[in-house]
């Protein structure tokens, strides 16, 4: 009798199970009717949707939707207007002027206006605001305007990356903000009321850790939007978001390294573009007694199979890296000469550098053994399976290199004083990660010896945590960043791409690339390096 | 009953204090920080950091940290969380009824379906549905929910295309209580299955020692239908070791499940906890840990009192 009545139940949970599915069997139909929503996922809840205040790459996505800056650079590595019009530098580099759209309005209608520039100026220099990324504003010594439509930058040194940092910052709405005190700023109260903004679109709801659902900008100056609701939808594992891809219902997703190969299964719904990354993977050699040999690190760099690594462990989506300038990028230099992998070549220049087999068949100079331990973080699957071929490489020329993996944060962190973390511990150490400074050539606070950590535990972010010294690095990046003159800043990006491929700061290991699936629905979208051509030239069929 | 219960409570609180002072002390203890989630940002620089530490009162010793914490927290303040500057309390009220929804659902399956199934299979034991049950327990009991997860996603979404993959409602309509049940499908599923699995074993375990009683022998030669002896008798003694169980189990309810809620992006409180955890975010994570600590408390008293509503010799009085 129990049983029967179990059985009951349990049929019936089953019959309500099959009906509810068959309730909703035919969403996916009814969405690619005429209006239908973009949807993407994000693997993260954006944390901070105030500008310059968020910390994660997710937020890029619903900041680049709702905001505009005075200008963008475009998919071709070309600075197009957004708010400004035009705009111009002095001869001397400290001046830089912007003319603004007048038609530039606030999605609450108001105008916006120069007042908002200059107000943005004292936002992102507010140091009782909580702002993660300022990069640049230290240089603007003054921002005044000139009328409502003009404003005038004066900067306290020439500084080349002006329109990468300042120029590209995201201008606030001057009328909301002077309501508020910085602690209510830091407490949220920008996306906890409804975001006033200047892009194309609004934010319509966000409701925690589900989504974000964006609607036109009725206010918008801007190119007309085809795209009447962009969903991001918040899915935080990279499978689940292939499955979602299998089942057509994102518009645009990126297929993750461990899907590549079933990418092919996607091909009636979707286009699959591969494209560059402005990120690069590396080995940074802490610099604390063999690595300070300039002739060791050269030994090590023959023998890293980079090509190996490419093809083998990351099936073919990433380029061998041999400078930190992004390739097809302006200050890429392709005639940069660099070391090809050969065991042979690394084994005679340790020889000839007076290192000898020893004890367990490793190498030693001055009775001490060439030890240098490979760290990289445990979260990463590609990077471990990059430390275990590295090491097995290091090893046959007689270098010990145990593989250690832990948590990203033990990796660059202090430790304690029983245990210091490898960045900081005083010996040589291989640590493995990508890293990179977008699209623009600056890599000051990478190699130049102003950002050597100043104490034995101070760990990153004083950048160079390698510990890497080079007199003519550190001048050729101080001329680097403050040439007005673009072709005569190529030529100094070529000489520090030499440099660092001769002196090995780092060893670069490859650029990524990223396989993204384009739903055929989708029109208008184009991605390179630099960037995606604007959300305004999408449209959903 | 109620001087019991007022008592309980008392004790309870230099518990909790004593809690407080363990979880912020290993906090600080783990390596890294809030800040050490811009160690690998290029963007960030290290004076901005600096300033941001300040801010956070981040530069500050722990005790001076944890003094500060407890004493908002008696006035009533919970602090803000270091990444979205929202108050703690109101991060945690968006994502907790979530969280109640999928693990009532999961509770209401595994126990609707579990305990019955426990008690058949241990008043059949030894047939072939005892055994047949026995095996299929162990095997969802060791299925990894990740594994399992996908493997639904894969058949029911991907392949016949009839549930959704993911999420918690459809981004394609407007909420409703239809939407929220399909989506509740298959993670509940998950979970259900092996909490009925585990809470079965034990039902059926815990049937089996009371159904060899003495009295049981008796009430069965005085007749009764075996119905009655099973349901009215041996039940609420077999009963006993679940609702242990079930106490211990109630942090969970508060605290969801991390990986369903990550396989299938329900926005409870697993999704929050594992990102406060990675972010070092210590005011959300000592919320988050207080209140898991109170209701353990909370759900040990009340299978206390349960006890002795279904045990008529356990008195508090």
């Amino acid at each position: 009798m129990v049983l029967k009545k179990m059985a009951v139940v349990m049929a019936s949970a089953g019959l309500l199970a099959a009906g509810l599915a068959a309730c909703g069997s035919s969403p996916t139909t009814t969405s690619t009717q005429s209006s239908a929503p973009f949807v993407e996922a994000l693997s993260q809840n954006p944390d901070n949707l105030t500008p310059a205040m968020g910390t994660l790459a997710v937020d890029n996505m619903p900041l680049e939707l709702m905001n505009a800056s005075l200008a963008y650079l475009n998919l071709h590595d070309k600075w197009t207007g957004e708010i400004a019009t035009s705009w111009s530098e002095s001869s001397n580099g400290l001046t830089y002027t912007f003319n603004l759209n007048p038609k530039a309005t606030w999605s609450d209608g108001k105008p916006l206006t120069s007042a908002d520039v200059v107000y943005t100026w004292h936002y992102m220099t507010n140091p009782k605001i909580q702002i993660t990324y300022n990069t640049g504003w230290n240089y603007v010594k003054n921002v005044v305007a000139e009328g409502p439509h003009k404003v005038v930058f004066t900067l306290t040194q020439p500084y080349a990356p002006f329109m990468a940092t300042v120029g590209s910052s995201y201008i606030v709405p001057k009328h909301i903000f002077d309501k508020w005190t910085p602690s209510q700023i830091n407490h949220g109260i920008y996306t906890k009321s409804t975001p006033v903004v200047a892009g194309p679109y609004v934010l319509k709801s966000w409701q925690q850790d589900q989504s974000l659902t964006f609607v036109p900008n009725p206010h918008w100056f801007g190119s007309p939007v085809h795209i009447q609701k962009m969903i991001l939808q918040i899915v935080p594992n990279t499978d689940t978001q292939f499955n979602m891809l299998s089942t057509g219902k994102l518009s645009l997703g990126t297929i993750p390294s461990s899907d590549v190969t079933q990418a092919s299964s996607l091909s009636s719904k979707y286009t699959i573009e591969k494209t560059l990354q402005a990120t690069y993977n590396l080995i940074q050699l802490d610099e604390n007694h063999f690595l300070k040999d300039v002739k060791v690190r050269q030994a090590l760099d023959y023998a890293t199979p980079k090509q190996q690594i490419v093809t083998d462990i990351m099936h073919g989506l990433a380029i061998v890296a041999h400078g930190d300038q992004v390739p097809g990028g302006y200050f890429y230099d392709p005639n940069v000469p660099h070391r090809t992998f050969s065991l042979t070549k690394a084994a005679a220049i340790l020889k000839a550098d007076g290192f000898t087999k020893g004890a367990g068949g490793w190498l030693y100079k001055n009775g001490q053994e060439l030890t240098v331990p490979i760290w990289t973080g445990s979260t990463s699957h590609s990077e471990m399976d990059i430390a275990q071929v590295v090491s097995q490489d290091w090893e046959k020329i007689g270098v010990y290199a145990p593989v250690h993996t832990a948590g990203w944060s033990i990796v660059f962190g202090n430790g304690t004083p029983q245990n210091p973390g490898p960045q900081v511990n005083g010996k040589d150490e291989a640590l493995i990660f990508s890293w990179g400074q977008g699209v623009f050539p600056d890599d000051t606070i990478d190699f130049n010896s102003k950002y050597v950590p100043k104490s034995p535990f101070q760990p990153s972010p004083q950048e160079n945590g390698e510990r890497y010294v080079n007199a003519q690095m550190d001048q050729l990046q101080a001329q680097g960043v403050t040439l007005s003159s673009r072709p005569a800043r190529r030529k100094v990006y070529d000489q520090i791409q030499k440099l660092e491929q001769k002196t090995l700061p780092v060893i670069f290991l490859f650029w990524y690339k990223n396989e993204t699936a384009v739903s055929k629905n989708l029109h208008g979208y184009q991605q390179t390096v630099f960037g995606t051509t604007p959300v305004w030239d999408w449209s959903m069929q | 009953m109620a001087k019991y219960i007022v008592q309980r409570i008392l004790e309870a609180i230099p518990l909790l204090f004593l809690v407080t002072i363990a979880t912020y002390f290993i906090m600080n203890l783990a390596p890294g920080g809030p800040l050490s989630v811009y160690l690998h940002n290029p963007h960030v620089s290290q004076s901005q950091i600096a300033i941001l530490a300040h801010q956070l009162g981040l530069n500050q010793p722990w005790y001076v940290r944890y003094f500060k914490w407890l004493w908002a927290l008696l006035h009533g303040n919970w602090g803000y969380s270091y990444f979205t500057g929202q108050p703690v309390i109101s991060v945690i009220a968006q994502r907790l009824p979530n969280t109640l929804i999928l693990m009532g659902a999961a509770f209401i399956v595994s126990l609707g379906i579990g305990l019955p199934l426990g008690i058949y299979s241990a008043t059949h034991r030894y047939t072939a549905f005892d055994y047949t049950f026995s095996f299929l327990s162990f095997f969802a009991w060791a299925m990894p929910s990740f594994f399992f997860g996908l493997l639904l996603q894969i058949i029911f979404a991907v392949k016949l295309g009839i549930l959704p993959v993911a999420g918690m409602y459809s981004e394609f309509y407007a909420p409703s209580f239809l939407e929220l049940l399909r989506h509740l499908i298959l993670p509940t599923a998950v979970l259900g299955l092996g909490s009925l699995a585990g809470w079965s074993r034990f039902m059926r375990s815990g049937m089996l020692e009371v159904i060899q009683q003495d009295y049981i022998r008796t009430a069965r030669a005085k007749g009764l239908k075996e119905r009655t002896v099973i349901m009215k008798h041996a039940l609420k003694n077999a009963l006993l070791p679940i609702v242990t169980i079930i106490g211990m189990d109630l942090p969970a309810f508060f605290g969801g499940a991390v990986i369903t809620e990550q396989i299938f992006a329900w926005p409870g409180m697993g999704r929050l906890f594992l990102t406060s955890l990675n972010n070092r975010d210590y005011p959300l994570q000592m919320a988050e840990l207080l209140i898991s600590a109170a209701l353990l408390i909370v759900g040990n008293l009340l299978a206390d009192l349960v006890y002795g509503l279904l045990d008529p010799r356990i008195q508090y009085n």
